[in-house]
Parts: C-alpha cells; sequence; structure tokens
C-alpha cells in the first residue's frame, strides 16, 4: 500500500525582492518542477542528488517545514489518504512529530542548544500522546529512557539532564532519531542524516534506521548525495537533478543497470576513478624546493613564559614545472603551515625555500571559499581587484580579464554582476580558482578545493584543474586529507605525518604499496568509509 | 557559586580602579576647591591656608588613600556648594532617580517584550513593518521634547497632575509616586524603542536557526515554538542590554529631571560640575560606576545561568 503519493510537485520560493518603480516585485523562482515520488508502507526509498537538486526542499514540503514564502503544488499530494496541500496549520501540528517526523544533517544546529536532553526528547509526548503522560513526569520519563536506549544510548539516565554541546556527534544524531521515533511515526524522512558523522558513526546510524524500519514497519525517506550509503540500505532509489527526477528505479536497477548518464556519472564518481591522462607530467625541471624546513609556533605566556609548538619538522621536498604534486596529512599533521609557507604567508623558522628565478608569486585556492570571498561585493569586483592592486592594466582590459577568467573556469559573463551567496559551492570554488588564475601564476597552492563539495561537483572541479594545468603549464600543490581525490589527480604525492616527511613517491606507488604504518591507516580508513 | 565569588572579586578592584581614576582627574583639573570656595578675590595666603587645612597639599595618592578609607566609612567629605557631608545630599536625591530607574525598567520590559515580538510572525510583513516605523519615531524623539509634550498633553489639557509638582517622599508618598510615572514614561520610551528592536532582530534571527525547524517538526504550534524554544535563546543578549539600560537609567536623566524638576542625582551632577563641588561630582562619579559594574556583573551571572555552554 501506498503511503505518500506525490504526482507533480512544483515548489518556487518568491526570492528577490526588487524595486520595480515605486513598489518591490517579488520574482518567483521555481526550484522543483514537477516531481512524482511515492513511497510504499514499510518501505525504505532514497531520493539521491548533489546540492542544488531540490531534494531537501522536496522532503521539506513534505511536512510544510519550507518558510512561508515558498509556493507549493501538485496534482496530488496524499500522505495515507489525507490530503496534505490542504491542511490546515492545526491540522499539520497533528501530523507533524507525531505520524511523519524528520531527522536532520547537523545534529548540534538541530537540537536546541539551552535546553536539556529530557526536555527536548519528552516534548513530542506533551503535543502528541494520550492525557496520562500529560501530567505524570515519570511515566513520561520512562518512555524517554525507553527511545532514547532504542536509539542505541547507553546509560541514558546520564543524558537527561545533559546538554547537546556535552554530547558527542552521533550521540546527538542518536537524540535526533530518538525524538522523531518517539510517537512511533509511519514516515521518517532523514535528510542527509549521516554526512556530518564519521565513518564508523554513519555505519551504525545505517544500522539502527534498517532496525527502525524492520522492527516497526516504518517507511523511511533517506535523502543523501552519498550513493554507497543509499546501495546499503534502501529498496528503491530516485535519482533528482536541477528540480526533476532524472531516473527511478529499484537498487538493483540504478546501481547495476543506470539507464542515465546523470546516474552513471554519480556511480563513478562514487567509485573515484583516476583522471584519464593523469599521472606521467614530469617535466622534471624543479620550480620550488623546500629545504629542511622547520616551522615553529612561539607562544609566550603572561609570565613570559614561552612554549613552542613544531608544526614542521625537517621537510625537504621539490616540485616540478607542470607537475601536481599532492600533500596528504590529518589536520595538525603541519599540511596548512607548510602551504602557507610556500605562499609566503607564513616565515620559516628555519630552512630555505627555493622558487625557480622569475617565477610570479604562488596564488592559493582555499577550502571554503563562502569564507574567503568578500560577500560584500559582486563577483566581478573580487576578480578585478588583484589587478587593480598590481596597476598596469586599463579599465577595459581588466573588464576583459575578468570576462576571459570566468570562461576559463566554464561560467558565463553574466556572473560577474552576482554575489558570492547566489552561487552554489561548486559554482564558488570555480570563482576562487578564476581569481587564482587571473594573476596567470606558474604555481597555484589548492588546499582542500573540493572538501566541501558534492561528489560529481568534485569531479567537474578536479577535470576542471586538470584542464587548466594542461592549458596553461602550471604546477600544483594539492593538500588533502582525502586519499580518493588525491588518487585521482596527483602525480606524487607527499606523506605528513606530525610535522615529519613519513612517505613520498609516485601516487600509484603509495596508494599500492604503502611503507608507513600512518599512510595505511589513511588507506584504510578510506576504504571504511 | 565560585563564578559568583570570582566577579565579586573583579568588581572591587573595577571600582577601586575606576575611583582612583576619577580622583586622578579631579586632581589635575586647574582650580581646586580651596581656589573655588573663596572665590577669584582671595589673596594666595588664604588659598594656601585652606589648602592646608583641606589637605590639598598632599601628593595624590595619599588624598585618595585618605578619601578611600573616608569613603568606605560612608563619608565623601563635604560639598564646597552647600557645605553639607556630601553622603547626606546623596542619599538625599536618590529616592527620585532610583524610583524613576525602577520605573522605566518596568515600563521597558512590560512593553518592548510584546511589542518585539509583535511582528516577528511575519517578518517584513504588514505588523512588522509598522513596529518598525514606531520604534524608529520613539528612537528619534528627543527627550526634552517628549517631556515637554507629555507635560502639556497630560499636565495642560487632561490636567491629571500639577505641572512641576514635585513632592518629596516623605511628605507624601503617594503623591511622590503618581508624580514620577510621566517622567518615567519620557525616560522609558526611547530605550523601549530601542529594547523593542533589539528583541525584534534577535527573535527574526533565531527563528533561522536549524533548532527551530526541529522544533516545527515535532508538531509545535508557532506560539510554543516562540515561547518554549525561541524565547530562552533570545533572552541571553536581551539580559545583557537590558543590564546596560539598568546602568544607564540609575545614573538618572539630566534631561528629564530638569524638565520635570525633579530633584534627582542628574541635577545634583549638573550643579556641581557648574559649581566645581567636586567631592560631591567625585562621589557621583562612583556611584554611576558602581551602579554600570554591579548591573554588567548581574547579567554575567545571569548569563551564565541561562546558557549551560558557558557554564
Amino acid at each position: 500500500m501506498t503511503l505518500l503519493q506525490i504526482r507533480n510537485l512544483r515548489i518556487a520560493f518568491c526570492s528577490s525582492r526588487q524595486a520595480d518603480g515605486l513598489f518591490l516585485k517579488s520574482t518567483e523562482q521555481e526550484v522543483v518542477h514537477g516531481i512524482d515520488l511515492s513511497i510504499g508502507q514499510g518501505e525504505i526509498v532514497g531520493l539521491v542528488g548533489e546540492s542544488g537538486s531540490g531534494k531537501s526542499v522536496t522532503s521539506l514540503s513534505v511536512m510544510k517545514l519550507l518558510h512561508e514564502e515558498a509556493v507549493i503544488t501538485a496534482d496530488e499530494m496524499t500522505f495515507a489518504g489525507i490530503p496534505l496541500l490542504s491542511q490546515t496549520e492545526e491540522e499539520w501540528q497533528k501530523l507533524r512529530g507525531n505520524r511523519i517526523s524528520m531527522v536532520f544533517q547537523e545534529p548540534m544546529t538541530s537540537l536546541n542548544p539551552v535546553l536539556t536532553i529530557e526536555k527536548q526528547v519528552e516534548e513530542g509526548l506533551l503535543l502528541h500522546e494520550e492525557e496520562k503522560y500529560k501530567s505524570n513526569k515519570e511515566l513520561r520519563r520512562a518512555r524517554v529512557l525507553e527511545v532514547l536506549a532504542e536509539a542505541g544510548l547507553k546509560e541514558p539516565e546520564e543524558l537527561l539532564k545533559k546538554y547537546p554541546h556535552q554530547l558527542s556527534g552521533g550521540m546527538r544524531q542518536r537524540v535526533m532519531i530518538a525524538i522523531a521515533m518517539l510517537c512511533s511515526p509511519e514516515l521518517l524522512i532523514a535528510d542527509e542524516p549521516t554526512t556530518a558523522l564519521d565513518a564508523a558513526t554513519q555505519e551504525i546510524i545505517l544500522k539502527l534506521l534498517s532496525y527502525y524500519s524492520e522492527t516497526y514497519g516504518t517507511s523511511i525517506l533517506f535523502i543523501s548525495h552519498d550513493l554507497s550509503l543509499v546501495a546499503r540500505l534502501c529498496d528503491r532509489v530516485v535519482v533528482m537533478k536541477h528540480g526533476r527526477v532524472v531516473e527511478t528505479g529499484t537498487r538493483e536497477e540504478i546501481f547495476e543497470h543506470p539507464q542515465e548518464e546523470y546516474t552513471k556519472q554519480l556511480i563513478s564518481a562514487a567509485k573515484g576513478e583516476q583522471l584519464a591522462e593523469a599521472g606521467e607530467s614530469r617535466s622534471g625541471v624543479p620550480l620550488l624546493e623546500l629545504k629542511h624546513a622547520v616551522i615553529q609556533y612561539r607562544e609566550k605566556n603572561f609570565f613570559g613564559k614561552e612554549t613552542v609548538t613544531e608544526a614542521v619538522d625537517d621537510v625537504s621536498f621539490t616540485l616540478h614545472r607542470g607537475e601536481i604534486l599532492g600533500l596528504v596529512g590529518e589536520s595538525g599533521s603541519g599540511k596548512s603551515s607548510l602551504s602557507k609557507a610556500v605562499t609566503g604567508l607564513l616565515a620559516l623558522t628555519s630552512g630555505e625555500l627555493v622558487l625557480a628565478e622569475g617565477i610570479r608569486r604562488p596564488q592559493m585556492v582555499f577550502q571554503d571559499p563562502y569564507g574567503s570571498l568578500n560577500p560584500a561585493k559582486k563577483i566581478g569586483w573580487i576578480l578585478e581587484e588583484p589587478l587593480k592592486i598590481h596597476g598596469g592594466f586599463s579599465k577595459i582590459e581588466r573588464k576583459r580579464l575578468v570576462r576571459e577568467a570566468l570562461k576559463e573556469v566554464e561560467l558565463d559573463e553574466a556572473y560577474a554582476g552576482r554575489y558570492v551567496r547566489e552561487l552554489s559551492g561548486g559554482q564558488r570554488q570555480r570563482v576562487a580558482i578564476a581569481a587564482a588564475l587571473i594573476q596567470k601564476p606558474e604555481l597555484v597552492i589548492l588546499d582542500e578545493p573540493v572538501s566541501a563539495l558534492d561528489v560529481t561537483v568534485q569531479g567537474q572541479i578536479l577535470e576542471l584543474l586538470y584542464r587548466l594545468k594542461e592549458e596553461h603549464g602550471m604546477s600544483y600543490l594539492f593538500v588533502s586529507h582525502d586519499m580518493s581525490v588525491i588518487r585521482r589527480i596527483c602525480d606524487r604525492v607527499l606523506v605528513l605525518y606530525q610535522g615529519k616527511l613519513v612517505e613520498e613517491g609516485r601516487t600509484e606507488d603509495v596508494l599500492e604499496h604503502p611503507q608507513h604504518p600512518y599512510t595505511r591507516e589513511l588507506l584504510r580508513r578510506k576504504e571504511a568509509e | 557559586m565560585k563564578f559568583i565569588i570570582k566577579k565579586t572579586g573583579s568588581l572591587i578592584i573595577t571600582l577601586v580602579i575606576i575611583s582612583f581614576l576619577s580622583f586622578l582627574a579631579f586632581s589635575l583639573i586647574p582650580g581646586d576647591a580651596a581656589v573655588a570656595s573663596l572665590g577669584m578675590d582671595a589673596t594666595e595666603a588664604d588659598i594656601n591656608a585652606l589648602r592646608e587645612e583641606l589637605g590639598l597639599n598632599r601628593p595624590v595618592h595619599v588624598q585618595y588613600a585618605d578619601w578611600l578609607l573616608s569613603a568606605l566609612q560612608g563619608d565623601f567629605g563635604v560639598s564646597t556648594q552647600y557645605h553639607l557631608p556630601v553622603s547626606e545630599l546623596v542619599v538625599k536625591r536618590l529616592p527620585a532617580t532610583i524610583t524613576l530607574a525602577v520605573y522605566s525598567m518596568v515600563i521597558i520590559i512590560l512593553v518592548s517584550f510584546p511589542a518585539g515580538l509583535l511582528g516577528t510572525r511575519k517578518p517584513n510583513g504588514a505588523m512588522d513593518t509598522v513596529m518598525t516605523v514606531l520604534s524608529q519615531v520613539g528612537m528619534a524623539v528627543p527627550q526634552f521634547f517628549l517631556g515637554i509634550l507629555l507635560t502639556f498633553f497630560f499636565g495642560i489639557v487632561l490636567d491629571w497632575f500639577t505641572v512641576g509638582g514635585y513632592v518629596g517622599v516623605q511628605e507624601n508618598p503617594a503623591g511622590f509616586f503618581r508624580f514620577l510615572v510621566l517622567p518615567a514614561v519620557a525616560v522609558a520610551v526611547p530605550k523601549c524603542a530601542t529594547m523593542t528592536r533589539y528583541i525584534r532582530n534577535a527573535v527574526v534571527a533565531q527563528k533561522k536557526q536549524d533548532y527551530v525547524r526541529t522544533a516545527r517538526g515535532k508538531g509545535n504550534s508557532e506560539k510554543r515554538v516562540l515561547l518554549q524554544h525561541v524565547l530562552v535563546n533570545v533572552m541571553m543578549p536581551v539580559v545583557t542590554m537590558l543590564a546596560m539600560m539598568a546602568a544607564d537609567v540609575l545614573a538618572g536623566s539630566i534631561v528629564v529631571e530638569q524638565v520635570f524638576n525633579i530633584p534627582g542625582l542628574g541635577r545634583l551632577l549638573i550643579t556641581s560640575i557648574s559649581n566645581r563641588d567636586y567631592p560631591v561630582v567625585q562621589a557621583i562619579v562612583v556611584y554611576m560606576a558602581c551602579a554600570v559594574v554591579i548591573m554588567n556583573t548581574l547579567a554575567d551571572i545571569a548569563y551564565q545561568k541561562l546558557d549551560p555552554r558557558v557554564r
């Protein structure tokens, strides 16, 4: 039997208010263009797509949790026979948290920071359950302890008086799931519930979700950008792109015989295939040499007592012209200090940095372009700024260079007039790359350039970087903690551990035959994901 | 508890530093109490004799230690213009100023919370726009003008109270408390406007947080989301703001006291400054510093109680 039936769902936002004469005119922007979705009783359906595909918006519309500017229309939208679109706000309140509930991506911000766990979990009992709970605190507490224990939280009594910030990420997500399951809903919507968690915890949360589905026959709508998770959990898969459904099918159909090009792309991106040409592009001409580099941070406390932290300890390497050199390590391994030193943002405590003669200043691209691009300025201004600072260009020339740079990163000229917040994560990273490129550098330091992006966008950005390198004869120092990204793009790789270089070699050799135990550990962890 | 003790410790240190700095500032201003009380025509010898008598020839730190010791016993010296003990003068002015402060704080709290929440149901909607305009007006109106307006309307048109008819609390307690209502409104209006705006912005910002979506997802009504979830989070910045306002009104309003002819601290301060009555000014500065520091400490303690994350 079908629990949720959606036909031709359209969602639009009254987004930008623009001045039209004296009055503000709001323009509607449709983000979901008529999709069909159905979930059977007890079924687990995976909704897959990248950020901006409309999958989260769709799931929020099922509970009418979108903000008021959203305009939702559909030919049919029923839950257990109830027409959802004609529900009054009071009727919605009886459904939400009771018959349909939701788990969100970021459990830290999704829980109220100043209320105790007990208060947040028991709330559903006060709102939806029988009268007996309202007057009896003991009864409520017993039920709260029961759901917390069921969500796999050990010693739930200890948790009652705690606050969200005192719990680990995995525990918070279990609390969120306990809240969602409190009133035994028929439909559970899980929006990227494991994205913020580490691999081991992801696994546990997946098991927990299938446990609820088996035990209570709960239907689950599982939203994710990660196909490998969907493959393990879901009976049926719906693939979305740009607000439309691209492909629908059973798990076997989608993963064994994908029909659409986009689905195939998603699957290959999830497997992390190597860029075709990468691997052999060393010229042997050194562009940058680092000799016995040491970076120390000195900190004087109030009494003048000095503490020295060694971030980088005697590291030497050479980066050749035309090469993509990977720098791998966890946070705290010294890779950020090292990349800052190479761009000249940080001085070496001792050792030597030799750049090839006449080389232009290395440029840097950061992980989070949202934080590193000025939000108050238009893209065109941001791209033009370095040209203004270094001078020597007329206004017309600068505009032309901006247009060219945008074209290089496959963005339309019109983007020059937009703000950073109007762009998607991938587009922002393209702008950050354009900003580095406009100064025609020979060496670019890429600090986790794709870590914040979805897998297919990751693939697109990596391909872009590779093409630009080939066309302009640049070299990259590619900093990352992600072995599968390193595998796809780097010629050689350096492994940094606690400030020391522990392994160095051709990417293939290092990844296939790791020598150092730390490298093996990194690879093992990647596989576990 | 340990936190409260620590806070109290730093409170005392802050007060000592402020009182010393203000003492130092007054000793640096040319023309001391001796000159002020004898006038410009006095001979050098007379002035010197009086300086000797008042102890003004001693080094600043000695004078300060002396002042601090007596101040701790409640003796702030003698006013040079009224020839009365400073403490007596200040204590006499306190009831009016403190009552005015308490009244206006009550008005601020009672008005700005409901007013601040009024427009948040639909930000930028009709109600919100009305409240925004009202609070802009409230912030923009000068206090003296508001005072005159209130006096004219309630005192002359409606004849609800005698204009300028202030009575002391000892003489006529009922009249005293009734009279101060309108001045309190004049003090409170601009602050209400600021506070309304502040609460409105804080609520609108909090409503965009993820936890609010969770609360709605549980099946809470908008009202319950606001009262059970949003308000606790809004209270933290609001308490800090309220403490700053409380310190401000406790210092007394010079303009409003002038307009309504109330013998409060603000007016005492003005006359003392123009007459170079430094012992009085010094005492009032210390009192104001106390008000600010104590209110901030209370806000810190409240903040700590409200936010589990800083505990």
